[in-house]
């Protein structure tokens, strides 16, 4: 990147301003954009049309008629939390249930191989991690997980997969996931959850939002098919 | 008010004006590619400018009226029927029940939007009625249309009302009737080279300035690898000058990306939220309706313009939609 003061501020296009505040990814950076888009949400400038938070920025959507692009960064940038501010958030951790291995997470073995590490250590690894979610993107309710461990970092698959089942957690590099729909993906797939992870007539429609902090619980199969019983499927 | 679907053709979707507020949840906007199209449609129906509408890509479907029908298309000229009479664009169709209205091959541009008085029927999602496909989100069922679905469409507006009854009045025995007066869209260039204006991307300073120049003064082909995501530009090869680890962020509708390959992509209204490539320029929204008709083979030329040129080419724009509706409105009222 290049080095510029910060925050930077960029158009996305007529209608949307990107607020980069930091270069790195930080816990500090997160807690901040955090807290920002709160403050955004709790008294929205007048034009904001929507926010969408990221890694290290964010971006405000605007509706020209009600406002101009300099008056919505700035007002946005007023609501911007300073560093010392942050506080850690207090929400309750919200576990998944997830079947590792087998039919449900089909490339554990090959995860375990790349890493040196046998499938229970792998699963272990992965399960015993506290996770927040940076950010929701790329599709409906994708949570992009930071604080997983080095240990089970892995390259994504050389081929991206043309189908991946719903609820399949990943492993893409240093990050994990979960995919909340069918969708193609190249992440490594070690596991599976039966929840619905997006579900368009709740509000927010996703079970995460950016924030939220996520832990992994390893269930039998058996649960698995339970727990897939009670939530309700999409219509196809 | 029903219509059945005889035939879908080749990708015939649900699309409003797209559905605003919900990205950070990673659900895309969708919507019309060609909104002004969509716009223009729905007036011709007397509809709200936002209601939904069917959009055409390439072949389009062969619809079966169940009740009275008023529909009106626009965007790229269609081969189209009712009861084996050609009829045209921009021009407002009363249709009687029991008859057929045949959308065939789409010419002259890629995409048509066809309105229906009353709007498709189908239920909001998350404030929308826009398909999105890849998510299998709102439309009819999340999904392109297929043969024997059965759609209904909304209550008429008073505009629509007033208008079907003048024309039910003069349509006789006939089994449709075309207005006797249509819309002069407003005509993309007629050069094989659409020159398509955009403004400075996040990391447009990231290209060198040789490949700037590049960027600016080639012809680049539409690929054939093109859909409602995005349109893939073909013939140049860009790098940045440092091309560092970038963190996901915000794109939207007309952002062109470059992703490591150094072949551009346009980004178009089914595009997710976020994305991890270079920004480096936007298309500007009033070349929109241009870009929705591009057909795979075609050239196009990149212009990078000013912001204060995007605002008042989106001003000219609206001033001449403007009038475009109150004309619409003044026919339906006096012709």
């Amino acid at each position: 990147m290049v080095d510029q003061p910060l925050p930077a501020v960029s158009l996305l296009g007529e209608f949307a301003v990107t607020l980069q505040i930091a270069h790195e990814v930080s816990h500090e950076v997160f807690e901040q954009i955090t807290q920002w888009a709160a403050a955004i949400d709790a008294a929205p400038p007048v034009g904001l049309r929507e926010i969408v938070p990221a890694m290290v920025s964010l971006t405000a959507y605007f509706d020209p008629e009600k406002t101009t692009l300099t008056q919505i960064a700035s007002a946005v940038l007023r609501l911007l939390p300073t560093e010392n501010r942050v506080t850690a958030t207090r929400n309750p951790v919200i576990e998944i249930p997830v079947c590792y291995g087998g039919t449900h997470g089909i490339d554990l073995n090959d995860v375990s191989r790349h890493c040196g590490l046998s499938p229970a250590e792998v699963i272990h690894i992965h399960s015993s991690g506290e996770y927040r979610v940076h950010m929701v993107g790329f599709m409906p309710g994708f949570p992009y997980l930071g604080g997983m461990s080095e240990r089970i970092a892995t390259p994504r698959r050389e081929t991206p997969r043309t189908s991946i089942p719903p609820g399949s957690v990943g492993i893409g590099g240093r990050q994990t996931g979960i995919y909340p729909l069918e969708s193609p993906g190249g992440w490594q797939l070690i596991g599976r959850t039966p929840w619905m992870l997006f579900e368009p007539q709740r509000v927010p429609p996703t079970l995460l939002v950016a924030g939220d902090r996520v832990c992994f619980r390893p269930i039998a199969v058996e649960e698995f098919e339970r727990l897939a019983r009670e939530v309700t499927c999409p219509s196809v | 008010m029903s219509f059945r679907v005889i035939r879908a053709g080749q990708l015939t979707t649900v699309q409003d004006l797209g559905r605003q507020g919900a990205q950070r949840w990673g659900v895309s906007v969708s919507g019309a590619i060609d909104p002004v199209a969509l716009r223009l449609a729905n007036w011709l129906v007397g509809n709200s400018e936002s209601a939904a509408a069917l959009e055409i890509t390439w072949v389009g479907p062969d619809l079966l009226f169940e009740s009275d029908a008023l529909v009106a298309y626009c965007g790229a000229e269609c081969v189209a029927h009712v009861a084996g009479q050609p009829v045209p664009r921009g021009c407002p169709l009363w249709i009687r029940a029991g008859e057929r209205l045949s959308m065939g091959s789409v010419h002259r541009g890629a995409r048509t939007v066809l309105a229906i008085a009353g709007g498709i029927d189908v239920p909001p999602v998350l404030g929308s009625r826009s398909t999105h496909v890849r998510s299998r989100l709102g439309g009819f069922h999340g999904r392109r249309l297929m043969g024997g679905d059965h759609l209904t469409v909304g209550e008429l507006s008073e505009d629509s009302t007033r208008y079907m009854t003048l024309l039910q009045s003069r349509v006789g025995t006939s089994s449709f009737l075309r207005a006797n007066w249509s819309l002069h869209e407003p005509e993309g260039p007629p050069v094989p080279l659409r020159v398509l204006r955009v403004i400075r991307g996040a990391h447009w300073d990231q290209l060198s300035p040789r490949a700037q120049q590049t960027f600016r003064e080639s012809s680049l082909t539409v690929s054939s690898q093109s859909d409602r995501t995005g349109i893939r530009l073909e013939g140049i090869k860009l790098t940045l000058v440092e091309d560092s680890d970038r963190f996901s962020e915000a794109v939207v509708c007309g952002t062109i990306q470059l992703p490591p390959g150094g072949q551009p992509i346009l980004l178009l209204a089914d595009c997710a939220p976020t994305g991890g490539y270079a920004r480096i320029a936007h298309l500007i929204a009033a070349d929109q309706p241009l870009v929705a008709q591009l057909r795979p083979g075609e050239t196009v030329q990149f212009e990078v313009v000013t912001m204060d040129v995007a605002r008042e080419q989106l001003r000219q724009q609206a001033a001449e939609l403007h009038r475009l509706r109150l004309m619409i409105r003044l026919k339906q009222e006096t012709s």
